[in-house]
């Protein structure tokens, strides 16, 4: 018997993630012109951050292995909470 | 927001031009989805207080699905219109640095408009879903009567949740597509920015109406497109289950795109009469012309499906959509780009003294 594919994505959803990761890119090159100081490697990692947590969790999610996907997801979630901590010590 | 001085650097030539580009990429996707997120909210808000009233089961049913066009989900909801708002508030203030002081505020204050606004989008939506649930539990003839007055009681809470989460969504759309609409039209038009000091001045003026005016005709036509081509996709669930309810709503939305399809290009044309003399291009009219010819060959389409009842261009009429919003992103762009070229060759002047005492400073000249 033939399994049923767990891993079929709409095309709605490639769309928005798509143009999410448009939208972040265009803040970021838009933000490398204001000067914010000592806030500026933390937004711009956060924002990386925020479109590697896209792509992860849309991209490279394998329903049939929850294990797996929760790994790579949770690695992201650890990095947003070292820049975050990071840019809290410095 | 006094800190936007000591934040904004001079930018040079180059990277004010892609600045430009930038922000047009911005309005192609913010100024689509909030047209979506306020015409479908309105049209939902309107379908549910008539089904309410007539106690048309449709109307409910239309209401539910309408709303549920822009709600797929509330992060890439608050990401689409967020993350643009912030980029046109940052790119405008670097290209014409402090003249942006109002339009900068002004988007700010929009942001604490929107979010409670699709907050309430999606506690809308979730109340249709709860109202299922408590309607499917009248329907299991429940003995006890303390139940039944228990849900009796549930159930008025979700129709107030219902109606007043809707009414908000509303206002709160409204008020924060109009304030966009004018910050846009003033940044159209830099001459003016001189001038304009209060909100009011930049809230109350003719090209402002005028603009919310298009925005508004543009919201519901691109509602009914978006809401033909999802709902009738092939071997679709409206397709199959009902179709008397197919019909009604295939009528109502072609009706309601052509309709508001053939407002447009008279409200258009007016609205490139206001356009100042500072801001017009030649570009402004090859891109009116676009415009004007993309409505044609949308309303010869619709007209097409009217007359043989059949919606085999909704696709193309979709993308024809997508197009439009393009060319009227470009057409806002283009007529900054033309009057805001005073302001620009100040930040270059900026930029190359800064460029000079940064290489005094270094010992490189």
């Amino acid at each position: 018997m033939v399994e049923e594919n767990k891993n079929i994505i709409s095309y709605g959803k490639y769309i928005i993630s798509w143009i999410t990761l448009i939208l972040l890119v265009v803040l970021q090159v838009v933000l490398g012109g204001v000067n914010l100081g000592a806030n500026s490697n933390f937004i711009s990692l956060l924002l990386s951050s925020v479109a590697a947590f896209v792509i992860i969790s849309v991209y490279m999610t394998d329903r049939s292995n929850k294990f797996i996907s929760n790994i790579f997801k949770g690695t992201i979630v650890a990095e947003i909470l070292i820049v975050v901590l990071l840019d809290l010590l410095i | 927001m006094e800190f936007l001085e000591s934040i904004i650097l001079p930018q040079s030539a180059q990277r004010i031009e892609l600045l430009s580009y930038l922000t047009t990429i911005s309005y192609m996707i913010l100024l689509p989805y909030l047209a979506l997120l306020f015409g479908s909210t309105l049209l939902s808000c309107m379908f549910n207080a008539r089904g309410k009233s007539h106690q048309n089961t449709h109307y409910i049913k239309l209401s539910k699905d309408l709303i549920s066009l822009p709600a797929f989900n509330i992060y890439a909801s608050l990401g689409i219109v967020l993350l643009p708002i912030f980029t046109l508030m940052f790119a405008y203030s670097q290209i014409v640095q402090v003249s942006a002081l109002l339009v900068f505020d002004n988007l700010f204050y929009t942001v604490f408009l929107l979010v409670p606004a699709i907050a309430l989008v999606y506690i809308f939506k979730q109340s249709f879903e709860l109202q299922e649930i408590s309607n499917l539990v009248n329907k299991t003839k429940e003995e006890s009567s303390n139940r039944n007055a228990e849900f009796s009681i549930y159930n008025k809470k979700i129709f107030m949740a219902l109606t007043n989460s809707s009414r908000m969504a509303v206002y709160l759309l409204f008020a924060s597509s109009y304030i966009l609409i004018a910050a846009i039209k003033l940044m159209s038009d830099t001459s003016s920015l001189a001038e304009t000091t209060t909100l009011s001045d930049m809230l109350f003026c003719e090209s402002t109406i005028l603009s919310f005016l298009y925005f508004l005709s543009v919201s519901f036509a691109l509602t009914s497109v978006v809401a033909l081509f999802v709902y009738f996709k092939p071997n679709s669930y409206y397709e199959v289950s009902n179709r008397k309810y197919a019909d009604t709503i295939k009528r109502f939305f072609l009706n309601t795109a052509m309709i508001f399809v053939l407002v447009q290009p008279i409200v258009y044309a007016i609205d490139v009469m206001l356009i100042p003399k500072a801001a017009l291009s030649s570009s402004i009219f090859g891109i009116s012309a676009g415009v004007l010819a993309i409505l044609l060959i949308i309303s010869s389409l619709l007209y097409h499906m009217i007359k043989y009842e059949e919606l085999k261009y909704r696709g193309i009429v979709l993308l024809l959509f997508i197009g439009l919003f393009a060319l009227l992103a470009a057409k806002d762009q283009a007529a900054f780009n033309t009057s805001s070229q005073l302001q620009v060759k100040k930040v270059i002047k900026a930029y190359e003294a800064k460029t000079v005492e940064v290489k005094e400073q270094l010992g490189l000249e």
